[in-house]
Order: C-alpha cells, then structure tokens, then sequence
C-alpha cells in the first residue's frame, strides 16, 4: 500500500510518503523552493518524496490530504455571521482565499497530479495529530490529547488509543483555543504567529510569572479542562491580521515582556496539566500520547511527565505540519 | 516591451483583485444581514466547552469526503 499525504495552503506546504506502513519520505516544500513558509502545492516535496521510491504518481494508492475543507469553510461563513458585522475585511479575505484555491482542493490534487478522484482523501486535522501521536508511540493503549490553533473547527481533542484504532471522543472547538491564546500572545511579543511561539516559551525562562492574574483574565477555566477565551481581548476571529483587541493591549501596558512571556508560560502549562489530569481521570490509563502545535512547547511537555499521574507520555518528535502528515497516513492505513 | 506586458499583468490583477473586494463586500454587506437575522432567530451558539467528537472517519467512503461529519 503506497500512500501519499499533501498539506498546502497554510503553514508550510509538506509531503510524505509511505509504503506499507513504513515511512519511507517526508519533506517539507520549504527545504526544497527555498522560501521559508512555503504554503504553494508541494510539487517540488511530492517529486522528492517520489523519487526517493523511485515511484510515479500513478503507482500511488492513495493521495491523502491533511483537513475537510468544505469544514473550515463551513467554519469561515459561521465566524462571518457570529461576529456581524466585525468581519467585513476578514470574510473579504477568507472568501477569496477559499473561493480561490482552499475549496477546490480535491480538483487541484487530481489536475496537479493527473490521478482519479476517488483515490483522494481528506482526514480531520486532530485525527492527524492524534495518530502521529499514537502510531508511532510504543504503547498498545494509550490516552490521547492533541491541542492546537484551530483545524477545521477543533482546537483539541481528547480520546483514547487501543492496539490499532485511535477513538477521539471529545473536541473543543474554535474560537476557545489554548494555541491561539498563546499565539495572541506571541503576536502581542512582537513575533510572527505560527513561527515565534518558540521564542516566547524560551523568553519565559527570564522573567518571572508576575502577570498571571493578567493572563487569566484572557479566559475562563473550566473544572473540566476546557477554556473559554474572553473574546473583546481578541480579534483573530474577525481579522485576517491582527490577533488582539487593545483591550488586550492596556491589560498589559507597561508589563515587561518578558514577565509577560513566562506568566502565559505558566498559565499554559496549568491549562494543559488540569486537562491532562482530566483525561486521566476519564481513561485511567498509564500512557498518554500528546500532539498538536502545542505540544512543541517542550517547557509544558517535561510538565507533563513530572506533574500528573500518567506514567509514560510519547510526543511526535517532528514540526507540527509533518506530524499532520504522518499521522493522517498511519490513519489511512489502518482503514485500507 | 516585455516591461510593458508585466506592468499590464500586474494592473490587470490589482484591477480583478479590487473587483473581487468589492463584490465580496457587496455580498457581505447585502447578503449576510439576512443570513445574520436568520442565525440569531435560529438561536445558533457558537460551542463552548468539550463536545462529544462528531466526525465520521471509520471509512475510506467517509475520508472521501471533503465534509463528512
């Protein structure tokens, strides 16, 4: 069975390759176009991942793509109407973004790659990074917890993983994201959004967590884990460029930032732990597979080990875009 | 003259850019009202919380889809 997985249009564009269970190629575009971020069809990463098989197109079972994307446009026109009429410029944008590439996917994969409809798949975001998770991790049972920006609508999932099928029972769902409070943050650091969530974690390691009660005025915290984001400190739901309101902006005027960097640093990881402890509690089980953009934070990952009561935690040890790839491959193989 | 033909590729494209602006501004600002008072008549929310995970993925035929739920 010879699967290949796309991702495209946001992050960085990627593409893997595996053959029989095995992972045998997996690049992202970036390394190869030379330009950092690189979200245009991955031609030149699906070529490579080919010819490391010495494959064509046409010896490929499947070509798997890494989201629904009739879902998050689904997500675009409700966002739109929720928050009329903020969302003038940001549905302008998502629209023709949409309208001119993202929907149009599965015809894009066919035309590009000349193979038949049928043979192009979609698997949701958190699925991806739940068996990126779970597949490669050691363990024949396992709890599973993935956190992230946003996929189609899902920020994070919780569920369960035994022997060869992965069972996701709950989501939390957009615009309450434990990925985009951080993100809102970085951006409110000075660093771009999904590229310099990184440097706010190592700044945390010189300040001191004196903002905290800032930081959690940004959301509610749920005893069950979950968090509702209070919407007037941010604008990402209704604006294609910025991710913060300046209600944000005077909650932390004259903090230092990097006291700010390790008070959202702190906040995190007890959001993170208190679901993690949750998830315990629901599965009782010794080993958890964690995945997602937040799970890059590592600073939260030694938490995870150190502070609950799961015994073995396993984390994708790869950017979070190959992960997506990875995982929605091991997906389809357990299917085929 | 091939200067010429990239400055009228690049016009061309900032004109059918403004184009597509306007008319999606026109469609929002025209259509969406009355989408919007249908919403808030329907009582639509938008999910706060962990909820039970609704996606199909047990099967090729629904990884088929671009919008299996």
């Amino acid at each position: 069975m010879k699967i290949l997985g796309i991702s495209c249009h946001y992050h960085e564009a990627a593409a893997a390759l595996i053959i029989d269970g095995k992972i045998v190629a997996a690049t992202a575009q970036e390394r190869l176009s030379r330009k950092k971020h690189d979200a245009d069809f991955p031609d030149l990463a699906i070529n490579w991942c080919l010819s490391q098989a010495h494959l064509s197109v046409h010896d490929l079972d499947y070509v798997v793509f890494y989201e629904k994307p009739l879902i998050k446009f689904d997500r675009h026109l409700r966002i739109a109407l929720a928050f009329f009429p903020h969302t003038l410029g940001w549905f302008v944008e998502s629209m023709r973004n949409s309208l001119v590439e993202k929907l149009w996917i599965k015809s894009i994969i066919v035309a590009k790659l000349g193979i038949e409809e049928e043979r192009v798949l979609f698997v949701p975001q958190h699925l991806s990074h739940a068996a990126a998770s779970f597949y490669p991790s050691p363990f024949a049972d396992a709890a599973v917890l993935t956190l992230d920006g946003v996929g189609e609508w899902t920020t994070g999932t919780m569920g369960e993983a035994h022997g060869h099928r992965v069972t996701m029972t709950s989501e939390l769902r957009f615009p309450h994201s434990v990925g985009l409070l951080y993100s809102a943050i970085t951006a409110f650091l000075g660093f771009e959004v999904n590229d310099g969530e990184y440097k706010v974690m190592g700044m945390a390691g010189f300040g001191k967590p004196i903002h905290i009660d800032r930081v959690r005025k940004l959301f509610t915290h749920h005893a069950d884990g979950s968090i509702t984001l209070h919407l007037q400190y941010f604008s990402f739901h209704r604006n294609a460029h910025r991710m913060y309101t300046r209600a944000l902006e005077a909650l932390f005027a004259g903090c230092d930032r990097f006291d700010i960097a390790a008070s959202i640093q702190q906040v995190t990881e007890e959001i993170v732990l208190r679901m993690a402890d949750v998830l315990y509690e629901k599965t009782k089980l010794p080993n958890l597979v964690y995945g997602g953009g937040v799970a890059l934070n590592s600073v939260i990952n030694a938490a995870l080990l150190a502070k609950t009561k799961f015994k073995r935690v396993f984390i994708f040890r790869q950017q979070e875009m190959m992960e997506r790839l990875l995982g929605l491959l091991c997906t389809c193989i357990t299917m085929c | 003259m091939n200067i010429v033909i990239d400055r009228l590729k690049a016009l061309s494209a900032k004109i059918i850019e403004l184009e597509t602006t306007i008319l999606l501004s026109a469609l929002y600002l025209v259509g969406i009202p009355f989408v919007w008072l249908l919403y808030r008549v329907s009582g639509h929310r938008l999910s706060v919380g962990w909820k039970p995970w609704k996606y199909q993925t047990d099967t090729l035929d629904a990884c088929r889809s671009e919008a299996s739920l």
